[in-house]
């Protein structure tokens, strides 16, 4: 079938979810906190490691759980043993590229159920910290000789944000404190916190100005996996499949330097490709409920505007408005998001694949939005800061 | 002196930390204490090594490890010659793997021979002091 400039054979729905607890050091390897996902997600579906054709694995760098092939490595609790099976990468916009990946696998026909899991153990990078690993993703000859850190570039990309739209630090941090009170609702959440309040993020330690400790997710250990499968076998499976409408995905240039730092232009050329596969022509009527990626509360605003959801330095007003709360008019991040859930970088932009899932299905818990859900975005970003993962969910 | 046109860098960090899960840990445990150990899956009864807290064949969680008759045998064996830097090494090593019968998979380990074969009969030769690593087996010896 031709569809909107895109071909593919098959629709894809996703027919169940699995995932860990989100904690700064778990007991379980990382292939056994692959599998504690993969299972999950296999019951919920009713089905077994049988009923797998096809596994898409997603995990970004090897340097955290200091394996190298890390794909290789996790295929056992994966469940990909003897099966065609991959991994896939791109940074931290890889948990929403391993659904991406998983439905080309159906949609072409060529897997009918694919198991698709994303899985970090960042604390087995230990020392100094978890962040050193990220010395050596930069350009050897302008700019490592620098030691420049990924919280200095993004604390400049929040300035030149904060600069260009006027928003205070007050705006922002509101977003940080909506996500670690939205965490109290989510299972597997590392940093629920029920009271914070703006006050308590402005006071937080400074890391790297004008990036605070409690405007930043934690590091963290999990995985999270879905399941998707074709129509036919999807209508066989549940009675309330979740169908993916439309996924989208871009690489903007390695060198930061060298984009709108106001304005992440990844986000949105990978939106404008889900958005015209879904049929979507007004994401800020037509989206319920939204997932965007929030490892700094900054930016949770800033993929808002890439998404289409706001205008251009339009996000802050609406999550000042309340706009962006669970009861609100256009949720975002109601699982928590990194801020509040955690942050083992693949599985957490998985684990908001989940959360549309389940808030699609009406299955969310105490953290299920007011609205009725018919169409919910997740969405993740990465690599060098320039890879943007888009996908889009409905009934 | 560092030239223009190269930029010499080691990429490292200073230390990582991890952990063996639930059942490894256990399986390290046994180790120390003398015992070879496998994980055994409930609804297959297979036995398998490395341990994990999965079985690997049908997915079930695995909670016990069985001991194991600590006599393997030689599967396949090389021996090593030189070291990372191609030079040859003062002492020659035997590099073997080693399985157990009725268990899946088994264990990389040196063997302390003159004379390897295949198949051939070999035992675990204990170090004193053991913590808990692979290495608490100094080497396997014929039997």
């Amino acid at each position: 079938m031709t569809n909107r400039n895109l071909n593919f054979k098959h629709r894809v729905a996703v027919v169940g979810a699995g995932l860990t607890l989100f904690r700064s050091r778990m007991l379980e390897t990382p292939q056994e906190l692959a599998w504690l996902a993969a299972k999950q997600a296999l019951d919920e579906a009713g089905l077994t490691l049988k009923d797998i054709d096809c596994v898409v694995i997603g995990s970004a760098p090897d340097a955290f759980d200091g394996v190298h092939m890390k794909g290789e490595y996790l295929a056992e609790g994966a469940g990909g043993i003897h099966k065609p099976t991959i991994r896939v990468f791109v940074g931290g916009a890889t948990g929403v590229f391993v659904p991406i990946a998983a439905w080309w696998h159906v949609a072409s026909g060529l897997c009918k159920r694919v198991l698709a899991v994303a899985e970090e153990k960042m604390s087995h990078a230990a020392k100094p910290h978890t962040q050193y690993v990220f010395r050596y993703i930069w350009d050897p000859v302008v700019e490592k000789p620098l030691n420049p850190n990924l919280i200095w570039i993004f604390a400049m990309e929040m300035h030149r944000y904060m600069h260009k739209c006027g928003v205070k630090k007050e705006d922002i941090a509101l977003v940080s404190v909506k996500n670690k009170r939205n965490a109290c609702g989510h299972p597997s959440a590392q940093l629920c916190m029920p009271n914070i309040t703006v006050d308590d993020v402005l006071k937080s330690e400074v890391l790297v100005w004008p990036v605070q400790l409690l405007d930043i997710s934690p590091t963290s250990d999990g995985a999270a996996a879905v399941v998707l499968a074709s129509e036919e076998e999807a209508r066989r499976i549940t009675d309330t499949p979740v169908w993916i409408k439309g996924i989208g995905w871009t690489l903007d240039t390695t060198h930061w330097t060298n984009r709108d730092l106001a304005y992440p232009e990844y986000v949105r050329r990978a939106a404008e490709m889900a958005y015209r596969m879904a049929g979507i022509d007004n994401p800020r009527k037509q989206i319920d409920v939204a997932e965007p990626y929030d490892p700094f509360d900054y930016k949770e605003l800033h993929h808002m505007e890439g998404l289409g959801l706001a205008k251009k330095c339009e996000a802050p007003i609406l999550t000042r408005e309340g706009v962006t709360q669970r009861d609100g008019d256009l949720p975002i991040n109601p699982s928590g998001g990194l801020l509040g859930v955690g942050n083992p970088i693949a599985a957490a932009g998985l684990m908001k694949v989940a959360e549309i899932f389940w808030q699609v299905r009406g299955e969310a818990g105490e953290r299920q939005v007011k609205k009725p859900v018919y169409t919910g975005l997740a969405q993740a970003w990465g690599d060098l800061m320039q890879a943007g993962t888009v996908i889009v969910m409905g009934i | 002196m560092r030239r223009i046109k190269h930029f010499p860098e080691v990429m490292e960090i200073e230390a990582y930390i991890y952990t063996a899960g639930p059942v490894g840990t256990k399986w390290l445990e046994a180790l120390r204490a003398g015992r070879l150990t496998a994980a055994r899956c409930p609804k297959c009864g297979r036995l398998f090594m490395p341990p994990k807290m999965f079985c690997p064949y049908d997915f079930e969680e695995v909670k016990e490890l069985r001991e194991v008759e600590p006599v393997g045998v030689v599967e396949t064996y090389t021996v090593v010659e030189r070291d990372f830097y191609g030079e040859p090494l003062r002492e020659r090593k035997v590099l073997a793997f080693i399985k157990f019968p009725g268990v899946e998979g088994g264990l990389i380990h040196y063997v302390k021979t003159d004379n390897p074969q295949m198949g051939m009969r070999v035992r675990p030769r204990w170090r004193a002091e053991r913590r808990g690593l692979v290495t608490d087996i100094e080497y396997f010896e014929e039997v």
